[in-house]
């Protein structure tokens, strides 16, 4: 039912999300945000797969979901009011908007292939903005080098991901038109990869997490 | 057509590249301005090290040099005191008058004394009125032991200090070298010299001491101290020159970065 590809990637997820739930009953309670976003990422895929295409309009409802518990984690590591307060009103917007336009696309089956991608992409933007935040203004306080703290990883894995596919779901729609095939290809070719890299890093930061409290704890 | 529907997915698969490029070089920013701050935090971390230090031996110094003068100076005053008025004889008046007058002199001296060491007391204080004041007290009270003249020149305009931790360790500066002139030296005479050009304060202390070869210190405790001055300097950023020769005096100079 599922190539060896997305066998591999909801292996993945699931040990990305087995990871951040450990780490949040040791006490990183930031990751529960990733747990959450991880096991909500793998229902979606697998409905996607299951459901082969059809009601992709769903997506405009998963992906300010997804937003939100990204924005979640930010809050929960960033320690300045002010900044925690517009990612959250961000939050909010970012809502609005997406039902807005699940319910347009509901209305339109002929738009709905240009606004899912520009809905991740306004996402990716977004997140582009809180995770380079983050990245510049991570608490590293403690005697660690860089790649060792958690949200190091995390920012790495979000940026790399949505900055990879920001041209490709931009464009989507008008590849489309001009050599569906092709454009399916160059989609997988460039989010696959991307997806990876992702759960990777998000991986890396839980283990990072763990390893450090080890530390800290002898 | 084909080479155009080509070029068109060529095309974004470098648009696609440029932006992972790009986010790589923020990437690698970050990783650099995060090192960068760490090595500030640690210059930041020696810098309060050094201060706490230099604070406690700016107090140290003023509690040997109050020490010193409560046995030398106040003990004596009040010792002759108690040593006139045993030995007034209250037969003979007049006498008993002058020994009077010189107890009430003697007397009068001693509150002096007290009051002048009351203002030593208040030791980092003297920085709070400021780095030239500061370094009149301690020249005052070298001048006390009659062992040493010490001539003071300043320049005319100096700017008002806007950091009191770095008068504090430019003081701290001065005192160890005043030390190392008093403890090794055998100097009559010292010239201190403060003066300020290009947004720098000069400080430069010059003994005709015994020298000593710069190059090949014989003293630990001399080195140590010329280490210290050296390393009080570099953390706020200025420059120690220490220049003498075996019979031919010393001179250090200090510029710092000012105010």
């Amino acid at each position: 039912m599922f190539s060896p590809f997305y066998l591999f990637y909801f292996g993945l997820l699931i040990f990305a999300a087995t990871l951040a739930y450990i780490a949040y009953k040791k006490g990183d309670k930031k990751s529960i945000a990733m747990v959450v976003l991880l096991i909500l990422t793998l229902l979606f895929e697998v409905l996607a797969l299951i459901l082969n295409g059809r009601y992709v309009f769903l997506y405009d409802l998963f992906i300010p979901t997804e937003y939100m518990l990204f924005c979640l984690y930010y809050w929960k590591s960033q320690p300045v009011i002010k900044t925690k307060r517009w990612a959250m009103l961000s939050v909010a917007c970012f809502f609005v908007f997406s039902i807005a336009v699940a319910f347009m696309v509901f209305q339109s089956q002929a738009l709905y292939m240009g606004l899912v991608t520009w809905n991740i992409d306004l996402e990716g933007f977004l997140l582009f903005i809180v995770f380079t935040h983050l990245l510049f203004n991570i608490d590293d306080e403690i005697s660690l080098p860089i790649y060792k703290i958690p949200e190091f990883w995390v920012s790495v894995g979000v940026l790399i991901f949505y900055g990879g596919v920001f041209t490709i779901l931009g464009l989507y729609p008008i590849l489309l038109h001009v050599d569906p095939a092709t454009a399916a290809k160059k989609y997988g070719f460039f989010l696959n990869p991307l997806n990876v890299i992702l759960y990777v890093c998000i991986i890396s930061g839980s283990i990072c997490f763990l390893q450090n409290r080890k530390f800290l704890i002898q | 057509m084909l080479s155009s529907k080509q070029e068109i997915f060529n095309s974004i698969e470098l648009i696609s590249i440029f932006f992972i490029l790009l986010i790589a070089i923020i990437i690698v920013t970050a990783v650099l301005y995060h090192n960068r701050k760490k090595v500030h935090r640690v210059d930041l971390a020696n810098f309060q090290n050094i201060l706490l230090k230099t604070q406690f031996e700016v107090q140290e110094q003023t509690m040997q040099t109050i020490g010193a003068d409560l046995h030398d100076n106040i003990g004596q005053l009040l010792s002759l005191t108690s040593l006139t008025l045993n030995s007034i004889e209250l037969a003979n008046t007049a006498n008993a008058g002058q020994k009077i007058e010189t107890v009430i002199d003697l007397t009068v001296r001693s509150i002096k004394e007290m009051r002048l060491l009351g203002k030593l007391l208040q030791g980092d204080q003297l920085i709070v009125s400021g780095l030239p004041e500061a370094i009149r007290y301690q020249i005052n009270w070298i001048e006390k032991s009659g062992k040493h003249q010490v001539e003071y020149n300043q320049a005319e305009e100096l700017p008002a200090a806007s950091n009191a931790d770095k008068d504090l360790i430019i003081f701290r500066v001065l005192q160890e070298i005043l030390n190392n002139i008093i403890k090794h030296a055998a100097a009559s005479q010292i010239t201190i010299d403060l003066g300020y050009a290009g947004g720098s304060l000069k400080l430069l202390v010059t003994d005709n001491g015994i020298g000593f070869d710069s190059t090949n210190l014989t003293s630990q405790s001399m080195g140590m101290g010329l280490e210290n001055i050296r390393k009080r300097t570099k953390i706020i950023k200025g420059e120690a020159d220490i220049q003498s020769t075996p019979g031919n005096g010393t001179e250090v100079t200090i510029i710092v970065p000012y105010p």
